[in-house]
């Protein structure tokens, strides 16, 4: 009976093994292998088609005081410093604002709407938004300040409108996905504990402070990872839109990433960038987790 | 029974006479290979496929062609190198000529070609580059850069022929302030100083070029831009648009198709453009002229003058039939069908070809460039250099840099990048 048991045993882990195979291999080839390739290639020099040749931490070294790719880290510091509490602010304000007062057909309406440049191509967006905030008078954005009296802008000129353009974009972009996140957490906060609290006197904003947002704490600590880890990432806006330009007015470590490797046949200093961004995101990912106090996968 | 059998072994041995004597005729008749064009029309694809099954007719070779995107071209050819999917024949630049032979994707043509088959094309010595013929010429003149002038404006300024059009860079300068003080159109003069590094062939480099002034020697060996020369040309461009307050910060996000688009709406009165447009867009409500640019006054004035190649892929599947494929496509026929369907500005280029006409009068007398030729020298790292030349171009027209700051910067970086 006892063998038998363990037999039944033994069988259900070969099956549940079986089970995870595929999804592990995957994870394997498309994931894990490339990392470790891409670590021992940040060690060597390397152009694509001659072999690699092993120069230990040079890479590294050259990486660190690489001017351009210190001009995308700070870059990349503002433009999250501006597009993630926006973006957390904007798509939390209007989550709370339909789930208080257009729990209906117009509801729903809205928050597809806003959903949908979360489903457009960023490449698309940034197209798109180049033609909208071209710099001559009849460009749309110009032309509506023209109407108000103001003098037409350089958008994607000037350093400083440059990057707050592709801000605004990848706002607009990201504020809709954010949205159907808070929402969704929003509607299973029990509906006794707002009741509760109108008996006690809250007022809406006191409900939304004491209430709602204790409640979400684990999806705003979701919102603000991505959202951070994601700020880090950019790459097809700005290419599109500004090509990292004007100077390297909106570059993001990504854009010299696939520079280096892909224009200028440095894949082995491409590996060497890439790895150096990997460890920053790391960081400031567990920083955050720190900060808000989350353990991994309970609520 | 035996007949019959003596009837069918006749009849296989007929057959396969036939199939030999055919074979002779095709001797790469099942041969496929790829090709990879650049894009012209829109809808070249369809010519594509029409003039490669006419190909198929005559030789037995199927093509496959695919048609890449200017954006990132580059990029995308090596990392098809790179995965062993590099096309057999392919169009190339000057440009990216270093990289892809870096890559070893560019066959040295010299020993498939006769002298004489060399002699017909008229611009093979300017394919050579590199210390091989790593190309044969394809197309020359395309889209060169100039200056073209808007009549209607400049007379109101006292300029009503091309005689009193500006040679030098002072004159420019003079010109453009009386059309500022006249305040007679939005844009005195436009450069394309935004977009990629490719607009750096109709802004900076031709300017460099008539100043006397380079990235790189003669011989491809060291960095030459810091020179009295180059920090000319960047005060020049500085100038206009911080001192003379002529050239509107606009221009830093404008391309060459923005600066195009302006002009032919009446906005600008003096562009440097590509002149791609002046024969695909003759729709224009004022008169317009067109020169070579200007140059210091003490040299000759330079512009860009493309030379797009073809080349072919050493580790083609059939590295004959590719070369079969490459001549047929410099015949006089295959040229006079490129300019019929896909680009009317080709310039002549096989010396058996007659005159060649753009449609438009103003560029067929000047399209022969002659010593204002330059083409985009093919040296080590050209590219990568053009790309970070133009972003601190950008960042001293934004005044993050002075002239001579963002020169000793382009001196540096390129020395770095030629020295990897």
């Amino acid at each position: 009976m006892k063998k038998g048991a363990v037999k039944k045993r033994k069988e259900n882990s070969l099956s549940g093994y079986f089970f995870v195979a595929p999804a592990t291999i995957l994870l394997f080839v498309f994931i894990f292998i490339p990392i470790i390739i891409s670590i021992v290639l940040s060690f060597t020099v390397y152009n694509g088609f001659a072999l690699p040749k092993w120069v230990g931490i040079k890479n590294y070294q050259d990486a660190i005081i690489n001017k351009t790719f210190i001009r995308s880290m700070e870059n990349t510091i503002v433009f999250s410093i501006v597009t993630v509490p926006i973006q957390t602010i904007l798509s939390l304000s209007f989550a709370a604002i339909l789930a208080a007062k257009f729990k209906n057909s117009y509801g729903q309406f809205v928050r597809g709407t806003m959903f949908i440049p979360a489903l457009c191509s960023a490449v698309l967006a940034g197209t798109v938004f180049y033609y909208l905030f071209a710099s001559d008078s009849e460009a749309m954005i110009n032309y509506l300040l023209s109407i108000f009296g103001f003098e037409k802008v350089n958008w994607l000129g000037r350093k400083t409108t440059a990057l707050a353009v592709v801000c605004i974009v990848s706002i607009w972009k990201n504020v809709g996905y954010f949205l159907v996140m808070f929402y969704a957490g929003i509607m299973e906060i029990p509906a006794s504990l707002y009741e509760a609290s109108r008996v006690d006197g809250a007022s809406s904003m006191q409900q939304f402070i004491y209430i709602t947002i204790p409640s979400i704490k684990p999806i705003i600590y979701l919102v603000l990872s991505l959202s951070t880890i994601w700020s880090f990432q950019v790459f097809d806006i700005t290419f599109s839109m500004t090509e990292g330009g004007p100077g390297n007015a909106t570059i993001s470590p990504v854009m010299v990433i696939y520079r280096e490797a892909f224009k200028n046949g440095r894949i082995g200093f491409a590996s060497a960038l890439a790895c150096i961004l990997a460890i920053i995101i790391m960081i400031v990912t567990l920083t955050q987790r720190k900060a808000f106090n989350e353990k991994v996968g309970v609520n | 029974m035996k007949k019959a059998v003596a009837f069918l072994l006749a009849l296989t041995l007929v057959i396969s006479c036939m199939a030999f004597a055919l074979a002779d005729d095709k001797p790469y008749a099942g041969v496929s290979l790829t090709m990879c064009q650049a894009p012209f029309t829109g809808d070249d694809l369809t010519y594509w496929a029409e003039t490669m099954a006419k190909f198929e007719e005559e030789t037995g070779i199927k093509v496959e062609t695919s048609v890449f995107d200017w954006d990132n071209v580059e990029a995308k050819y090596l990392t098809a190198f790179m995965g062993g999917e590099g096309p057999d024949v392919f169009y190339t630049t000057k440009e990216i000529s270093y990289s892809l032979n870096e890559a070893g994707a560019l066959l040295d043509l010299t020993p498939y070609f006769s002298e004489e088959e060399k002699a017909e094309q008229l611009y093979w010595d300017n394919a050579y580059a590199l210390g091989a013929q790593i190309a044969a010429p394809y197309a020359s003149g395309m889209n060169f850069r100039g200056y073209v002038y808007n009549m209607d404006y400049l007379a109101k300024v006292g300029i009503t022929s091309e005689n009193q059009l500006p040679e030098t860079r002072e004159e420019l300068i003079e010109l453009c302030e009386k059309i500022k003080d006249a305040d007679i159109c939005e844009y005195p003069i436009l450069y394309s100083c935004g977009g990629g590094a490719g607009e750096a062939c109709a802004t900076l480099y031709p300017a460099l070029w008539s100043a006397g002034a380079d990235v790189m020697n003669e011989a491809g060996d060291a960095v030459t831009l810091n020179t009295p020369e180059a920090l000319g040309t960047l005060q020049f461009f500085y100038d206009l648009m911080h001192k003379y307050e002529v050239l509107s910060e606009d221009s830093i996000s404008m391309t060459c198709s923005d600066v195009v688009n302006l002009f032919n709406e009446g906005k600008v009165a003096v562009a440097a453009i590509g002149f791609d447009d002046l024969f695909t867009n003759t729709d224009k409500d004022f008169e317009y002229e067109i020169s070579y640019g200007v140059s210091d006054g003490a040299h000759e004035v330079k512009c860009f003058s493309p030379l797009d190649t073809i080349s072919v892929n050493p580790n083609s599947k059939n590295v004959d039939a590719s070369i079969v494929l490459l001549k047929w496509l410099l015949t006089d026929e295959a040229r006079q069908s490129f300019r019929e369907n896909l680009y009317g500005g080709l310039k002549r280029m096989n010396a058996s070809e007659g005159a060649c006409s753009t449609g438009c009068e103003k560029l067929d007398a000047v399209i022969d460039l002659g010593s204002h030729a330059h083409p985009f020298a093919a040296t080590k790292n050209c590219d990568a250099m053009r790309s970070q030349i133009w972003s601190i171009f950008q960042m001293m027209l934004m005044d993050e840099y002075s002239p001579d700051e963002a020169l000793q910067e382009m001196q540096t970086i390129c020395e770095e990048l030629y020295n990897q």
